[in-house]
């Protein structure tokens, strides 16, 4: 009896170390290797503190991790691939944005509403608090823009589910090359661009509009089925081809000069 | 009453009336005998100096001094007597002298503050034209009587029986001259008016007086009516813009005077014709003094509207109808055009246009410059509108009422463009605003710039900081509390308390400092602890500069802490804007000397003719199509008055009450320049109720300047007295003897009395 009574105490003891000095491990790789090395994942730069300039914020969800890899949804191409895209829209445009600088928040961060253009990816793993799903109703009923991207087909479902969370109303419209949203800077007329090219059929582009009136300002744009963000990452690697990466960062000015006027 | 003693006493004692001491001239009636009386008389008073020299062995030298100054003081009286002192007067002479009198018709006079609820026309009801009438009795004895009636004209009347009371206005000095000319080539003695002097003219009264003065004819005034009520509440003066854009919310400073009321607290109501559109406590001054109320209401309804500012009346008030004042303001429903140019692309442009586009009077379109000459338009209301970037030419840039120049720095536009910005304000009248940014003030170049000269705040090169960023967390200055653009609640406490729950905004432009002249508004500490401007705003030339040196308003709007249905920041925007645009002139400017004018009476209309570069226009053609209330239309022709540049003037009379639209168009070689459309109220004033107590300083000014006297009810029944002695028109020469006046035997008995009694004190008798 009381053999086993040792034995338990035993088997206890060194679970609790084990556990604990994995959690010791984790958080040194964390901290001195990134998590890079742990996890295969990349180090979360600190945000830049608001100053007037553009900032390109990513959306957050799920637990709060201090690295991003592909496991982590939320952080996909990060940090190059918006890194790639303010370098682009600095030399394109006149909004001198931050280019290594962007920012990582949560949908319910009082932060995040000085940031009033936003972009979420990968939606099929979208998961939110109550909190966060109220709070961010409030941002875009305040003139806050949502960019949806890296969307697969098979994801619409928790992407909706989790719409109707912020906002219960909410109806999607699919877009037309009409749009202003295609016209705001670049004037892209054909839509049958930026292809995903691990899911079949054209991408769709969604919008949902205010009050879901589409006379009235678009609150969200959605890329279905592409993932331009992906061209933004490995554009300068060859591996996409040039044309649509120039298409996809066409896209992507356009969004940007449309939520900082819509 | 104290007037009526003290003419009795002074009658009793002296014989005669003060007016004939004041009116005579004094001289001795010295004869020969006389002079020999005289001369026996000092004998008897050297012999009488004499008897005193045995007395002055006998008393002392006090004695002595007393009794001789008694004795000398009796001789002097006597010897005033002996030598015959007289009044020489120059009196009417009766029935051969003609007066004209001038009774107020107007309706200040049905004012009952005679006490006894009995009204200022009570007066001549009974001294004038009743039956038994006293003063009218004694004037006709003397003279010839010519009845005049007065209010906004003036006529003849058969007898002062046929007044009514119903004038609207009062002028004194129309009235003094129409009977002069009645009257002239005629013996006349004087001119009585009976009035309770509340003039109502715009003209001085200066010129009558002088011509009066000039032909000897003096005026006897009878001021009728309290000079101060006892009991009155006055709406004295309201203030508001002939014209404003529909929607806007108004501030208007309406004053509220009184008496008898003081501490007490009432409801100032504003009506839109006949809707109440706002209702406010006033609590009421100390009496005779005047308290500002600021009445906040929303011009709602378009077209011409007529605006009632109203406190109710109280039970016991003298005067109700000057509790209501009205004021005609042209509401304007169209759009307002503003061009907001931004030189990069910023959420400023995205939330400004948010917190606009719902106000149907404001058409701000959004010139964005998002790369170099690339522009991105938003909301113009035509194909071609700035769409190679901001207007080249002042006939594009002058058909915008207002500009915002958002982050662009002064590079972006040509020394031409930076002069025309400059003129934009001072010769269009436009409003201009200059909002913060990296590439806006001294970090966007403009220092030195001719739009750097307008604008309120100091562009300070040299003391230009690298790297500028603070969080400001703004604050309404004094003149910002109350002001309608940075009073974001309904009154000043609510609207400080608001501010300071506001999200702190931010700033990359260091503005420190405004321009004399110039008006703070907001401002806030910056985090090297200095007062940063948020808000300045001066007029120049015609227009108005502002300068809002913060890079993201937008987050009164975004930020967390502020609730989504909190509509502050599209508020704040609304009325920044329609500030801008508020009072900038068109190109057809058609206004009147007055807004309200009796029937009948003229109404000066006057053009301002300015071509698309806001030129004036001296060779227009210029045509007023005035149509009255009942569908008449008149064409008025305006003509070049010479007198100014592209001023333009004609004059019509309305003669039916009502609303007259009068619409103005211009034109010149065939093209038409603009139209105007303004409207013009006929109908009977108030005037005569505001400001309505007797006025004796104006009417004993008018006596005395042409010779007359003043008078009021209580001593009214010596004027026809005054008149006779006046010494105008058909006179005699009366002597008056002064020698028997009864004031001389009582000072004789009573120095020899005096002289009596005191040798009895003394023992000397």
């Amino acid at each position: 009896m009381v053999r086993l009574l040792r034995a338990r105490r035993l088997r206890l003891a060194v679970t609790v170390l084990v556990v604990l000095l994995a959690g010791v491990a984790a958080a040194l790789a964390q901290r001195r290797f990134g998590g890079e090395q742990f996890f295969g994942g990349e180090e979360v730069l600190p945000n830049p503190k608001y100053d007037g300039q553009f900032t390109f914020v990513r959306l957050r969800y799920g637990p709060r991790v201090g690295f991003v890899s592909q496991r982590v949804p939320w952080s996909h191409d990060y940090p190059v691939g918006e890194q790639h895209f303010m370098k682009i829209l600095n030399e394109l445009s006149n909004l001198n944005p931050h280019i290594e600088e962007t920012s990582i928040l949560a949908l319910d961060d009082a932060e995040l509403f000085k940031f009033p253009v936003a972009y979420l990816c990968e939606p099929g793993d979208w998961v939110m608090t109550d909190r966060e799903a109220l709070t961010f109703r409030k941002y875009l009923q305040k003139g806050g823009f949502l960019i949806v991207d890296d969307f697969r087909f098979q994801h619409w479902d928790n992407f909706e589910q989790q719409m109707r969370r912020i906002l219960p109303d909410v109806q999607f419209f699919d877009l037309d090359a009409s749009h202003p949203i295609f016209h705001s800077f670049f004037e892209i007329n054909d839509l049958n661009i930026v292809r995903n090219h691990y899911d079949p059929g054209e991408p769709i582009f969604r919008g949902i509009f205010e009050d879901n009136d589409p006379s009235k300002r678009l609150i969200a744009i959605i890329n279905y089925n592409t993932d331009i963000s992906e061209y933004w990452e490995f554009s300068e690697t060859g591996l996409k081809p040039v044309d649509e990466t120039n298409e996809a960062y066409k896209i992507g000015v356009n969004y940007i000069i449309y939520g900082m006027t819509h | 009453m104290g007037h009526l003693v003290f003419d009795a006493v002074f009658r009793f004692l002296f014989k005669y009336p003060p007016l004939v001491f004041e009116q005579g001239d004094f001289t001795w009636g010295l004869s020969r005998p006389l002079l020999l009386a005289v001369s026996v008389a000092a004998a008897f008073a050297l012999a009488a100096l004499l008897t005193y020299r045995r007395a002055a062995e006998e008393g002392s030298l006090r004695d002595r001094i007393i009794l001789i100054g008694l004795r000398v003081a009796v001789v002097a009286v006597l010897l005033f007597c002996l030598v015959r002192p007289t009044l020489i007067l120059k009196a009417s002479v009766p029935q051969q002298n003609f007066v004209g009198v001038l009774v107020d018709d107007s309706r200040s006079m049905t004012i009952a503050d005679q006490g006894d609820g009995r009204a200022r026309s009570t007066f001549v009801e009974q001294q004038l034209s009743a039956k038994d009438a006293r003063l009218l009795a004694t004037l006709s004895e003397r003279f010839v009587l010519r009845f005049f009636r007065f209010s906004q004209s003036t006529d003849r009347l058969p007898s002062p029986g046929n007044l009514t009371y119903l004038g609207t206005a009062s002028r004194l000095g129309q009235a003094l001259e129409r009977a002069r000319d009645e009257l002239a080539g005629l013996p006349l003695a004087g001119l009585v008016m009976v009035t309770d002097g509340a003039d109502t003219s715009d003209q001085s009264i200066d010129e009558s007086l002088a011509s009066l003065k000039t032909r000897s004819i003096p005026v006897f005034t009878v001021g009728v009516g309290e000079e101060r009520f006892s009991h009155d509440i006055q709406v004295s003066r309201v203030e508001t813009p002939r014209s404003v854009l529909k929607g806007t919310s108004l501030v208007v400073d309406v004053v509220v005077s009184q008496t008898g009321y003081s501490g007490q607290t009432v409801a100032l109501n504003v009506e839109d014709d006949g809707r109440l559109v706002s209702a406010q406590d006033v609590k009421l001054p100390a009496d005779g003094e005047s308290a500002t109320v600021r009445a906040r209401f929303t011009a709602a309804d378009g077209g011409p509207r007529l605006f009632k500012f109203r406190i109710a009346p109280k039970n016991d008030e003298q005067v109700t109808q000057n509790n209501v004042r009205d004021a005609l303001i042209e509401v304007r429903d169209r759009p307002e055009r503003v061009l907001y140019f931004e030189g990069e692309p910023r959420f400023e442009a995205k939330f400004v246009r948010r917190a606009v586009e719902d106000d149907k009077n404001l058409a701000v379109v959004i010139l964005q410059r998002t790369a170099e000459n690339k522009y991105y338009r938003l909301d113009v209301t035509s194909e071609n509108e700035v769409l190679s970037g901001f207007p080249k030419t002042r006939e594009e840039l002058f058909e915008y009422r207002a500009i915002v120049l958002g982050s662009v720095e002064a590079a972006a536009f040509t020394p031409e463009q930076q002069r025309m910005l400059a003129d934009f304000v001072s010769k269009r009248g436009g409003g201009l605003l200059m909002l913060g940014g990296r590439r806006a003030f001294v970090e966007g170049g403009w220092a030195g710039t001719p739009v750097a000269e307008i604008l309120p705040v100091v562009l300070d090169a040299a003391g230009r900081q690298t790297s500028y960023f603070s969080w400001l967390s703004a604050r309404p200055t004094r003149a910002g509390a109350l002001f309608p653009v940075t009073q974001i609640a309904d009154n000043e406490e609510d609207s400080e308390e608001k501010w300071t729950d506001m999200p702190d905004v931010s700033a990359v432009n260091s503005v420190q400092h405004v321009k004399p002249g110039a008006t703070v508004l907001l401002n806030a500490s910056d985090n090297r602890r200095n007062t940063q401007i948020v808000l300045a705003y001066q007029r120049f030339g015609r227009g108005k500069a502002l300068a809002m040196p913060i890079q993201d308003s937008w987050l009164w709007k975004m930020d967390a802490k502020v609730a989504v249905e909190d509509l502050t920041h599209s508020l704040f925007w609304r009325r920044l804007t329609r500030w801008l645009v508020d009072g900038v002139p068109d190109q057809v400017n058609l206004t009147t000397n007055r807004d309200r004018v009796e029937p009948g009476e003229q109404v000066r209309l006057v053009a301002e003719i300015l071509d698309k570069a806001y030129v004036p226009v001296n060779d227009a053609h210029v045509e007023t199509r005035v149509t009255s209330p009942s569908g008449r239309i008149v064409d008025v022709p305006l003509e070049w008055t010479v007198e100014h540049d592209g001023e333009f003037a004609g004059v019509f009379a309305p003669d039916e009450p009502g609303l007259y639209e009068v619409r103005g168009t211009a034109s010149r070689d065939q093209m038409e320049i603009g139209t105007a459309t303004m409207h013009v109220r006929v109908s009977a004033g108030d005037s005569e109720y505001f400001d309505a107590g007797m006025r004796a300083p104006l009417l004993r000014r008018i006596a005395e300047e042409t010779g007359g006297r003043f008078f009021t009810p209580s001593d009214a029944a010596s004027l026809p007295e005054a008149i006779s002695y006046s010494g105008r028109g058909v006179t005699v020469v009366e002597d008056r003897e002064l020698w028997d006046m009864p004031v001389l035997l009582i000072l004789l008995v009573t120095l020899v009395g005096t002289e009596w009694a005191y040798r009895r004190a003394r023992g000397l008798a």
